[in-house]
């Protein structure tokens, strides 16, 4: 099986490189010096910079996962917040039922929230795009109506996660600090390699016309499934840091659209077929949530205090302004427009 | 569970479902016509709950002529959104629509927070409160208006878009959008209509369901599952065959829910989506639409 694979994902980078020419090499010089800028953050910092790193860190992740089928293959998937709160709630549930650490969940974490994904792909990934879209937008709420009515599971009260030793409040911080890092890390390595892979290509492809594409030999149902694969088990494994991270999980509070809604508002504000697009909206985003958060409060409006959803009001409009002004988001301003597009 | 029990539940079944027809039906008509996936769809239509709560129980207004104000507003806003970025978005790729879309979503449902938090509403319905009983069998007065209505709004506009011209134009539109044009249709004008009509639907969709059932701002993906299980089952195309299948669904909903414990009919009636997706996406059509 592996020669007809060749050939059907080889057609892919011969016509995409003779388009554009990469350099990958300067990407990953770029990855690595963000890399060092922000690790001296975690040595000796203060413990709410720090915090507010691991969020920057912990939507990078779910965003790199999100973006390889989202970004690069045009599927919009708006179940982000379930493979992640199959995660979380693996993790959770395995270090109260055998005390598992932190280490031992996070690939259980992630195999759970990837066996969901294939269940999910089956059933929705050979229609339209549109069709997955919703399919996947209705299925976060699922699972909080699943996971508030199983007992075994905490229902709708949630799961605290007993977690003992002697650290302080900042060492708790730098730990997690790193443990989101890493994560990212990862995640931007797998999306750099996928981008520049066949994989990728096909992806791509697929975005910009599936049949097409499918006429070509690129076995797209194969292909998305891996992108919604590869992104959920990265979703499930941030997860499950998440749970050990904010140690009580309720079904409410991870089961939201709010993940959904933040995890691409980083895809669509840092730009879509780029790797580096959600490393810059990370940044962006988790920076004017923050200071929405801070500055919604102290403002008031005809001397009526505005209510903390206002932030959210302005994080959709935002949404509604990028997908339909700025589509190539921040990377994009910085790119010149390679190759053509060609219509039929 | 003897015969009395099943005809009643048949019965609760068959309003409930006429009331899913009404959720369905405005997702349907943009999807089938203006080929546009409106995510919001759930939104607006809570919104129109809550505003429709506002008239009755705040201005006392009848129940049933409340709707109109509530059917109109959301038709003209749809005009309104259609000329200021609606048709903008149609000529957009879907991946586009659909993430603007979901921005809206986000705006709407946090609008109706900030206005009416998150509280669990109930219209306060009045006279159609009463029971209405056929022999040994009674159901809500309030119930029956509101599939009633709907069924009556879906039969209007079934003959409308097979028996008019401007029904024609419409089909035309969703058939193909180009040739339409080429043959003298006015695209942008009927398509903005069929935008307000799909937003005034969803609207009426708010209504009816809070005619019948408690609601609350931020858990309308549920009724955005519910509409959609409605579209796919009936697919597009047919207005008759979207009020069928929102009757089939009441029905299964009814059943399952006398059945098993209620939190079942979610896993029940999702995994019947799911697997209509695999085996049957066109639905009840008898062909596979065609597409260009």
């Amino acid at each position: 099986m592996s020669e007809p694979k060749d050939i059907a994902l080889g057609g892919a980078r011969a016509s995409s490189s003779g388009v554009k020419k990469s350099r990958p090499w300067a990407g990953a010089l770029l990855g690595v010096s963000i890399l060092t800028l922000v690790l001296p953050v975690g040595f000796g910092t203060s413990i709410s910079l720090m915090t507010m790193f691991s969020a920057v860190f912990f939507y990078l992740a779910l965003a790199q996962g999100w973006n390889l089928l989202g970004g690069l293959g045009g599927y919009l998937n708006f179940a982000t917040a379930l493979f992640a709160g199959v995660g979380a709630y693996t993790a959770a549930w395995l270090h109260n039922q055998f005390e598992l650490t932190l280490w031992q969940t996070i690939l259980p974490g992630a195999i759970a929230a990837a066996v969901i994904s294939l269940l999910v792909g089956y059933a929705t990934l050979r229609l339209r795009s549109h069709y997955f879209a919703i399919f996947t937008l209705i299925l976060t709420f699922l699972g909080a109506v699943v996971v508030k009515n199983m007992p075994a599971l905490g229902g709708g009260a949630g799961i605290f996660l007993d977690l003992e030793g002697e650290w302080t409040s900042e060492s708790i911080a730098q730990f997690y600090f790193f443990c989101f890092l890493a994560l990212a890390v990862v995640a931007t390595i797998i999306a750099f390699f996928v981008q520049h892979s066949n994989f990728g290509y096909a992806l791509i492809a697929i975005s910009e016309d599936e049949t097409a594409a499918q006429v070509l030999g690129v076995r797209t149902m194969d292909v998305k499934l891996r992108a919604l694969f590869i992104g959920s088990a990265l979703g499930g494994a941030a997860g499950a840091i998440f749970a050990f991270f904010t140690s009580y999980i309720e079904p409410g509070g991870i089961f939201n659209l709010d993940i959904a809604l933040d995890v691409i508002l980083v895809c669509v504000i840092g730009g879509m077929r780029s790797w580096l697009g959600p490393v810059i909206g990370a940044f962006v985003v988790v920076f004017l949530e923050q200071s929405l958060r801070l500055l919604i409060p102290s403002l008031s409006v005809f001397g009526m205090e505005l209510p903390t959803e206002t932030g959210r009001l302005i994080l959709g409009a935002l949404l509604v302004v990028f997908a339909l002004f700025f589509r190539r988001g921040i990377v994009g301003i910085f790119q010149s427009r390679r190759g053509r597009n060609l219509s039929v | 569970m003897n015969l009395e029990t099943v005809a009643q539940l048949l019965g609760n079944g068959l309003l409930l479902g006429g009331v899913y027809a009404g959720l369905g039906i405005g997702l349907s008509l943009l999807l089938g016509v203006l080929k546009i996936v409106n995510l919001s769809h759930s939104a607006v239509l809570i919104f129109g709950s809550l505003i429709y709560w506002e008239l009755v129980n705040t201005l006392g207004l009848d129940p049933i002529l409340a709707i109109f104000p509530v059917v109109v507003a959301g038709f003209g806003i749809g005009v309104l959104v259609h000329r200021t970025v609606g048709q903008y978005m149609v000529r957009e790729d879907s991946r586009t629509m659909v993430l603007a879309f979901f921005g809206i979503l986000v705006l709407v449902e946090s609008a109706a927070i900030i206005i009416w938090t998150t509280d669990t509403r109930t219209v306060n319905v009045g006279y159609l409160s009463q029971l209405v009983t056929f022999g040994s069998l009674s159901f809500p007065l309030s119930k029956l208006v509101a599939a009633g209505l709907t069924v009556l709004l879906m039969v209007g506009l079934h003959l409308y878009l097979t028996r008019t011209l401007g029904g024609a134009a419409v089909r035309a539109i969703s058939q193909n959008i180009d040739v339409a044009q080429m043959v003298g249709i006015d695209v942008t004008k009927i398509s903005r209509r069929v935008f307000g009509a799909g937003l005034g639907l969803a609207a009426f969709g708010g209504t009816v369901l809070a005619m019948v059932v408690s609601f609350s701002p931020q858990e309308h993906p549920r009724w955005l599952a519910w509409s959609f299980l409605v579209v796919i089952l009936g697919g597009l195309g047919s207005t008759l065959r979207t009020l069928s299948a929102g009757l089939i669904v009441g029905v299964l909903e009814s059943f399952i829910g006398f059945l098993l414990p209620f939190q079942y009919i979610y896993v029940v009636l999702y995994g019947l989506l799911a697997l209509l997706l695999l085996v049957r996406p066109q639905g009840f059509a008898r062909t596979k639409q065609r597409e260009l």
